[in-house]
This record gives C-alpha cells, structure tokens and sequence, in this order.
C-alpha cells in the first residue's frame, strides 16, 4: 500500500501525463512513511512546463508550477516559498513577524509578485487552458 | 519495546553464541546503523549539489530568501526556478538532519 504522500505523488504524476506531453521526471523520491518530493516538466502547446511538489511530515506541502515560454522565459508561475516580496504584499510592515511563512503567489511575465488562493496542481492546469 | 518473531531455525545457533536478546539487539542495531549511514550518504551527496549551485547551505538559503528581497531578486535572475530546485533540496536537507539525529541518538543509547 502506497503511504499517502507517494500516493498523492503518484497522482500527480499521472495526472501530468494525461494532461502535458512529453512529461519528463527530473527527480522524485520518497522517505516512507511521510515525506515525497517531485520535480518533472512537460510541454503544452509550445510551452514548457514545469511543476514541483514536497509533502512534508506534518501534512503541509509546498508546490511550485511554472510555465516557459519557448526562450525559457517565465510566462507564469504559481508557488508558496516563503517569498519575502509575497510576504510584504500580505502584512505590510509587520512581514518580518511572519518570516518562514509560506504564502500562495503569482509570479507574472513582468517580474511582479501577486497574492493568489492556495492553488494545485489541477488547478493549475485549469488555469494553464483557461488563460494561455 | 515491540516484540518481533523470529524464525526457530535461528533461535538454536543465537542460543550458542550467547544471550539472544542482546544478539537479536545487537543485529538489528547493525542494520540500522548500516542503513541510515547509507542514507546520510545519499542525502548528503545530492544536498551538495544544491550547495554547490546556490554557493551556501540550506539553512542560509531559507534565512536569506525569507528576510533578503534584493537577495530573491538576484537570485531569480541566475536561477528563475529556484523554488522548484527548493523542493528537492529541502527533501534532502531536512532529510540529512533526520537522519544524523536519528544516527546520535542510537549512538547514544549504546552508551553505558
């Protein structure tokens, strides 16, 4: 039986696969029973895809989903490192009381930071056909 | 304690070398070791390689991209998917920690 964090891992990959093309594993690994990782690109359209996962111990997980375009351009991308800028945007002067924080964001073509609602990877291929 | 079956055929041969509960202990402690160490190894190696690139360790990365946003701007120009690579390298550096406390703590244990 798969642990839930390979489980969900595997999904996702899965997932890739029925949604991407030529999905592509950079690095995966699992240290059963609780923490995963995933690091794999694919192309949509002329795009290259890049999506990247860690499910951690206590349950949280940090994602990253990034779209290039075919110069290796960043188009879009959507994580929730702790981004200082991201941070900034949410409590003002009061961001370095939230320092480890990990907050959902947009990443824009322009180099401009935007707050977002938690996103997955669903989600973020809803987003990848809905607006490129 | 948990209580583990073991298989008859080895209960005689355990029995001549000595107690076979220290024996058993002292085996699986062995394993453990042997298994961790060789996980330490494989963490540490592809830790390193994020080292390398980013030219300092885990910790400091983390410290710098959540107080430093001149540092998450440079850093984005020379690496533009340095979120994605910290997946990864969060994986094999927090795992490495485990693992070494996880190693000390057997160490210490050992200790009379």
């Amino acid at each position: 039986m798969a642990w839930p964090a390979e489980e969900h891992i595997q999904q996702l990959v899965e997932y890739a696969h029925r949604n991407l093309r030529a999905v592509q594993i950079l690095r995966r690994d699992e240290d059963n029973p609780e923490r995963a990782f995933i690091y794999l690109e694919g192309k949509w359209h002329d795009y290259r895809v890049m999506v990247s996962e860690i499910h951690r111990r206590d349950g949280s997980v940090r994602y990253g989903y990034y779209v290039l375009d075919k110069d290796d351009r960043q188009v879009v991308g959507f994580d929730n490192s702790t981004d200082v800028t991201a941070r900034r945007l949410k409590y003002g002067p009061a961001a370095s009381t939230h320092l480890h924080e990990e907050l959902p964001h947009q990443h824009t073509p322009d180099g401009d930071i935007r707050l977002t609602e938690w996103m997955d990877f669903e989600g973020f291929i809803a987003w990848v056909e809905g607006n490129l | 304690m948990t209580t583990i079956a073991i298989d008859p055929k080895y209960i005689d041969v355990l029995n001549a070398l000595g107690n076979v509960t220290e024996r058993v202990d002292e085996a699986i402690r062995r394993y453990t070791v042997e298994q961790i160490a060789s996980e330490i190894t494989r963490y540490r190696r592809e830790a390193a390689q994020f080292e390398v690139a980013y030219g300092m360790v885990y910790e400091v990365f983390c410290d710098k991209i959540a107080a430093e946003e001149g540092f998450t701007q440079n850093i984005r120009k020379e690496h533009p998917l340095w979120e994605a690579d910290l997946n990864a390298w969060e994986f094999y550096a927090t795992g490495l920690k485990r693992r070494l406390e996880q190693l000390e703590n057997i160490h210490q244990e050992k200790k009379p």
